[in-house]
């Protein structure tokens, strides 16, 4: 969690949110949230579970703004 | 009642004294009684350099918070608003998430590789990342 925010804090184009999945069901159930954590990349582009490693975050991003 | 234990609130005071610049912490929810505005306020008081301020969810659009991302928590820095948020209560771990992105913010740390520093200097897109949690 707190890698995603701080890729927010270094960069503009980066939004970080990290999400109360028990608050949020809407926003749980439209992602399909099992376990957690679950990183939603650009609404669904890319989905991430569990905490990954740091070059990993990056290299999904990277896919998702390729499609 | 308190909302932290008084070991915690002492562990975070501790950590709280690195901080540098001011942060402000903002609540943008619905207003009322909220466990929350509660937790925010106890924060709020654990170091001068810290204040906390409670907006509507009217002002969630001017503010770049999602309606669906009602209640958020907003953090502003030396560098403006971040864009580092939480949607809903920073329970459990998240909690520590929170402490630590106001020493961070406040003490302007990055805690990322070259390799990803490099990446992100290339953006020329947006990226959101949401990163669903519980409090367990």
């Amino acid at each position: 969690m707190r890698l995603a925010h701080q890729m927010a804090m270094y960069s503009p184009h980066v939004v970080a949110e990290m999400v109360d999945a028990n608050e949020f069901w809407d926003l749980t159930r439209k992602h399909s949230v099992r376990g957690v954590p679950k990183t939603v990349i650009n609404d669904g582009k890319r989905y991430v579970e569990g905490a990954v490693p740091e070059a990993n975050l990056v290299q999904q991003i990277r896919s998702a703004l390729t499609d | 009642m308190a909302i932290l234990p008084t070991n915690v609130r002492q562990q975070v005071e501790e950590m709280f004294s690195s901080l540098d610049a001011d942060v402000k912490m903002i609540l943008v929810d619905e207003g009322g009684a909220s466990e929350l505005d509660d937790l925010l306020r106890e924060i709020e008081e654990l170091s001068p350099k810290l204040a906390y301020e409670r907006r509507s969810a009217a002002e969630a659009a001017a503010l770049g918070v999602a309606e669906e991302s009602v209640p958020s928590i907003l953090l502003d820095g030396p560098a403006g608003v971040s864009r580092a948020r939480f949607a809903g209560a920073p329970a459990g771990h998240e909690f520590g998430v929170l402490v630590q992105d106001i020493i961070d913010l406040s003490r302007g740390d990055i805690d990322l590789s070259d390799a990803t520093k490099s990446y992100l200097d290339g953006l020329e897109q947006d990226v959101h990342l949401q990163v669903f949690t519980t409090a367990t």
